[in-house]
């Protein structure tokens, strides 16, 4: 069932985003801010895509999901660009 | 396959979503190639599967554009996907058990 | 003192790669390791690295993680070495190293804690604290 597997990934990326946000509130370090909220952002898709093939199946969530995703790299992006040596 | 496949709708907004995807699928091979290299500078297999995930988080999101109705998943792209997450739980695990 | 009983993991320098953060980090555990059994206030602490008070409490709080550093009960709160056999053969090594190494070490350890790239890779460390 991949409506599974895109639980299993929000799983995943939520425990990355944890880690990395917690990482943040002990070291400060900005990159970790920027890949923890991105992470964050790849949840939200992923919940979206497993809504999208079991929920909601009268409205089209593809444009949300591709928004979040679109939001979730550009923050890692930035950070990654300007936060890495 | 999803046996509720027809039910979902088409693209709602063929031109925006063309282009987030375009997006999309250009920042997870940038994320990747940095990850790469991290991984070539600290030699910790955590961040090479950082650069897997990503990288196969691009190739999905690109195979879309060849796909009819691109809101479902296909298998490969489900196989791939899983792939890549389960590179991501294991490189986890080994850094948490396994690393020297 | 028997180092040649060393067993291959007692690598100072190993030590101070991969616990020690900071240079204040390094001159506290010193400080603790050499002031034994004496306990330290944070300000106390503060005033003789020369440190301001919040790194001195995050220096603190990371000794105490690393299990090097124990808190003695009183009040204010003070922190003193925690002994263990294991712990003190360390010790005299990284006390060695450094009297004799400050430089390479000092370099080591600012090369190390100027990566936010290894930051990332320590935040998903969730059980390593324990072993010395």
């Amino acid at each position: 069932m991949s409506a599974a597997l895109y639980i299993l990934t929000s799983l995943t990326t939520l425990l990355c985003a944890i880690l990395l946000l917690r990482g943040y509130a002990r070291v400060r370090r900005r990159l970790l801010l920027w890949s923890g909220l991105c992470f964050i952002g790849l949840t939200v898709t992923n919940i979206l895509k497993a809504g999208d093939l079991l929920i909601f199946l009268h409205t089209d969530l593809f444009a949300y999901r591709l928004g979040s995703a679109a939001v979730a790299m550009a923050l890692l992006i930035f950070g990654l660009v300007w936060e890495s040596q | 396959m999803n046996p509720l496949a027809d039910q979902l709708a088409p693209l709602a907004h063929p031109v925006l979503d063309v282009f987030l995807l375009g997006f999309v699928v250009a920042c997870s091979f940038i994320a990747a190639l940095y990850f790469l290299r991290f991984w070539k500078s600290t030699r910790d297999p955590l961040f090479l599967a950082f650069s897997l995930f990503f990288a196969i988080q691009g190739i999905n999101y690109g195979s879309l554009l060849a796909v009819e109705h691109p809101n479902e998943g296909n298998f490969w792209h489900t196989v791939i996907r899983f792939v890549a997450v389960a590179g991501l739980l294991a490189a986890m695990v080994w850094k948490n058990f396994f690393e020297p | 003192m028997s180092e040649q009983s060393l067993k291959p993991g007692l690598d100072p320098y190993q030590f101070i790669r991969e616990k020690i953060d900071s240079v204040p980090h390094l001159e506290a555990l010193i400080l603790f390791w050499n002031s034994r059994p004496v306990g330290w206030t944070c300000d106390e602490l503060a005033s003789r690295l020369y440190v301001p008070s919040e790194q001195v409490a995050e220096v603190i709080r990371d000794l105490v993680r690393l299990q090097i550093v124990h808190e003695t009960h009183g009040s204010p709160a003070k922190y003193s070495y925690l002994p263990s056999e294991e712990k003190n053969t360390m010790m005299r090594l990284v006390d060695e190293v450094y009297r004799r190494d400050l430089v390479r070490i000092s370099t080591m350890i600012h090369s190390k804690a100027s990566s936010p790239i290894r930051e990332f890779a320590r935040a998903f460390r969730i059980r390593k604290e324990r072993d010395t």
